[in-house]
């Protein structure tokens, strides 16, 4: 519940309040880090990571232009395949939370510029999405990430476990 | 094992739902509306609370820009005057060539109070909407030139798709040789003018301007200025990239022309 009250809370801050510090009209993505985080720690209940990442998704089309599933059915994948690779690979080392999230933002252009061409017929340029948007979202990601990270665990995960 | 295949089963099920969901875009806007009617409070009280920090770093700053404002006040009363009387000569011309006289269009002013999700999409919801009058299709503009068109309406709240997002697209022309394009978004956050000629007489530093020749916009609001003007793949046209004279990741109000 502690998570799904946070997503709620991510969204209405990287809509609202994010904007205005964007840099490049680049705003970090705080839903995706909450996806990378509950992954990665119920990587043991996969049907778990799906209802959340179906809600973060939700949320995160309800508060943009995209139609309404995309980002549910990106948070979908990523969280599926995050959840395997932490549960397969990392274990419980939270170093690991970093190329996670790497991981989970090239993901996300990937299965995005899918989405848009298997749907829309728009044909996007991968090399151009990374440089021109996700790399940069990546950095800010990481940098907004890290502060943030220390809240979550104290707040949400610690009190879980 | 039991719990593998309810795993596996969940998430085609789930796939196949998320599938006809973006499939069927149209059918679920009404769930988006219902959103946007619901969110307006709580994205109010957020962007609000951003206000006081805002104010602060704006003050510096403006205490500066007040004496250049000043002047530019007084130039302006000036060049106010030419046009006033440039503009009672062309109604009296006007008049004596018998031309009906246009009506003029109404605005609503909005405040943002929300962008969008997403770094992949350029959109923002404002706090007006059915009540005062907009309608999906509404042009919106800013005193610097055009911001982009209403795609979503609540009771009081609407949604806008800005003038560099992928999915835009207006007739506009270059204001100094009437060349005509389509403009439209690009993923660096620019704008982009295509279907050129190759022999179109288009440079850097034109100013881009709204044709008219669609009914989106009304004509002579302006675009942004070209930065950049390249040949497109296939070498047949070619395309300008237009840089938008608004800031649109720092807007805070916008105008929506209601009745055009």
């Amino acid at each position: 519940m502690l998570f799904y009250i946070s997503a709620l809370i991510f969204v209405l801050l990287e809509v609202a309040f994010f904007s205005h510090l964007s840099l490049f009209s680049i705003k970090p993505n705080l839903i995706l880090f909450l996806v990378t985080i509950f992954s990665f720690y119920f990587n043991f209940d996969k049907i778990r990571v799906i209802l959340f990442c179906l809600f973060c998704g939700f949320l995160k089309d309800i508060f943009s232009l995209t139609p309404l599933g995309t980002h549910m059915f990106i948070f979908m994948c990523l969280g599926i395949t995050l959840s395997y690779i932490s549960k397969r690979f990392l274990r419980y080392n939270w170093v690991f939370i970093i190329p996670l999230f790497i991981f989970a933002t090239v993901g996300q252009g990937i299965i995005y510029i899918l989405i848009q061409s298997i749907f829309f017929g728009q044909h996007l340029s991968l090399v151009e999405l990374l440089w021109r948007r996700l790399l940069l979202e990546m950095l800010y990601g990481l940098l907004i990430f890290s502060i943030f990270f220390k809240v979550i665990k104290r707040c949400v995960i610690n009190k879980l476990s | 094992m039991e719990k593998k295949k309810k795993t596996i089963f969940l998430f085609f099920i789930s796939l196949l739902v998320v599938s006809l969901l973006i499939k069927s875009y149209p059918v679920v806007t009404f769930s988006k509306k219902i959103a946007l009617n619901l969110s307006r409070f709580p994205l109010k009280l957020v962007s609000l609370s951003f206000l006081p920090a805002e104010a602060l770093i704006k003050c510096n700053r403006s205490l500066s820009e007040v004496s250049i404002l000043k002047e530019e006040n007084q130039k302006l009363k000036v060049r106010l005057m030419q046009l006033e009387e440039a503009e009672s000569e062309n109604e009296r011309l006007k008049k004596s060539l018998s031309f009906k006289e246009e009506s003029k269009f109404s605005l609503v002013a909005a405040r943002v109070i929300s962008f969008d999700a997403s770094n992949l999409r350029r959109s923002l919801v404002v706090d007006k909407g059915k009540n005062q009058r907009i309608k999906i299709g509404n042009p919106v503009i800013s005193p610097e030139g055009i911001v982009g068109i209403v795609v979503e309406v609540g009771n009081s709240s609407s949604r806008i798709i800005l003038v560099n997002d992928l999915d835009f697209s207006m007739a506009a022309k270059v204001k100094r040789s009437n060349v005509t394009g389509v403009i439209s978004g690009s993923l660096e956050g620019m704008c982009k003018l295509k279907y050129l000629d190759l022999d179109d007489d288009i440079q850097v530093g034109d100013e881009v301007i709204s044709s008219g020749k669609n009914s989106r916009f009304p004509a002579g609001i302006t675009a942004g200025k070209v930065v950049e003007i390249s040949k497109e793949h296939s070498g047949l046209t070619l395309f300008a990239i237009v840089k938008p004279k608004v800031k649109l990741s720092s807007l805070e109000e916008v105008l929506v022309i209601v009745n055009y």
